[in-house]
């Protein structure tokens, strides 16, 4: 018998951690993982990211998918203090949506 | 293709873009030349001050590094000062000085809307030696964009003085000037906004591998 894997919808947002949370201006600092752990810090406006059972989650754009390797290549909505824009972040990183009862 | 002034004001009376300032005002009116639009600055200005380095991180930025947040740092009091213009004295930017500072008028450019633009300083300071970005001017499509009710984002300025006088900077002064252009295509891919257009992908969940597809949603 092959076991089933059940398909999640995962929604253009990826885990990040506050690591400013007042910030100047009414702003915050967040950090996103990327699939080799290294964060990427950007400057947001306050109530940009979603919380959600104890996490935050960044809106990205989706650029690339890597089926095999259950990455993404998203782009970030502002230049990353490393310069970077688009970075890969593993699919477990997205904030999946909740199917309704 | 620049856009003028006529063209700028209807994208803001359509809503479809928005600059406005703490109040939700637009620009006033003598703020605005032909293709351009005057921004202000904000009172509020941040100087670095290095010293021995709070978080760990190398006291030498090191941008390529791991984890590099420069951004905390900003907030960090052990690394920068915070300046509040006096209303009636201004702040004196001494030659050789740099700080950050931040416009009062707020920017949200939808993807959809097509839109970019690029923050140029003014001839007037120019000419005392006052610079107000480094090298960095372009304001992406999509800068601020996320809900229509999402906070507006200040454009974050690096001012500098390369003359040989003291300038006075004065919160409210015009500071910068927003020149705006048209962005030929939607972009294939990237970021959007949160509900401008979401996209998701559905794949199986945990750690197994198995087809994904790209699926849009429509806006709520």
């Amino acid at each position: 018998m092959t076991p089933t894997t059940v398909e999640v919808t995962y929604l253009s947002e990826v885990l990040c951690e506050i690591s400013v949370r007042d910030g100047i201006l009414d702003t915050q600092v967040v950090g996103v993982p990327d699939v080799t752990g290294n964060k990427q810090f950007l400057r947001v406006s306050r109530g940009f990211v979603t919380e959600e059972g104890g996490r935050t989650y960044l809106p990205v754009g989706i650029v690339d998918l890597d089926r095999k390797g259950r990455k993404a290549l998203v782009e970030l909505p502002g230049e990353a203090d490393s310069g970077m824009r688009r970075i890969w972040v593993p699919f477990d990183n997205f904030r999946v949506k909740k199917e309704r009862p | 293709m620049i856009l003028c002034d006529r063209e700028i004001q209807a994208l803001i009376e359509d809503r479809a873009i928005l600059i406005e300032d703490e109040h939700g005002r637009p620009p006033v009116k003598d703020l605005w030349t032909s293709t351009a639009v005057d921004l202000t600055l904000q009172g509020v200005l941040l100087e670095w001050t290095p010293g021995p380095s709070p978080t760990g991180q190398p006291n030498e930025p090191r941008p390529a590094a791991m984890n590099f947040n420069v951004q905390a740092m900003m907030d960090d009091v052990r690394c920068t000062r915070r300046i509040t213009i006096d209303p009636n004295l201004g702040f004196r930017l001494t030659p050789g000085k740099f700080v950050l500072g931040f416009t009062r008028e707020g920017i949200r450019f939808p993807t959809r809307s097509r839109i970019a633009a690029r923050v140029e300083g003014k001839s007037s300071l120019a000419r005392l030696g006052i610079g107000i970005h480094v090298t960095a001017p372009t304001i992406h499509a999509g800068f601020g964009a996320k809900t229509q009710e999402s906070p507006r984002l200040s454009i974050q300025l690096e001012i500098f003085n390369l003359g040989n006088w003291t300038v006075v900077l004065d919160a409210g002064m015009a500071i910068c000037q927003l020149i705006l252009e048209e962005v030929r295509e939607l972009a294939l891919t990237g970021y959007r906004g949160q509900f401008s257009e979401q996209r998701a992908f559905t794949a199986p969940g945990g750690s197994a591998s198995g087809p994904a597809a790209l699926t849009s949603q429509p806006s709520p």
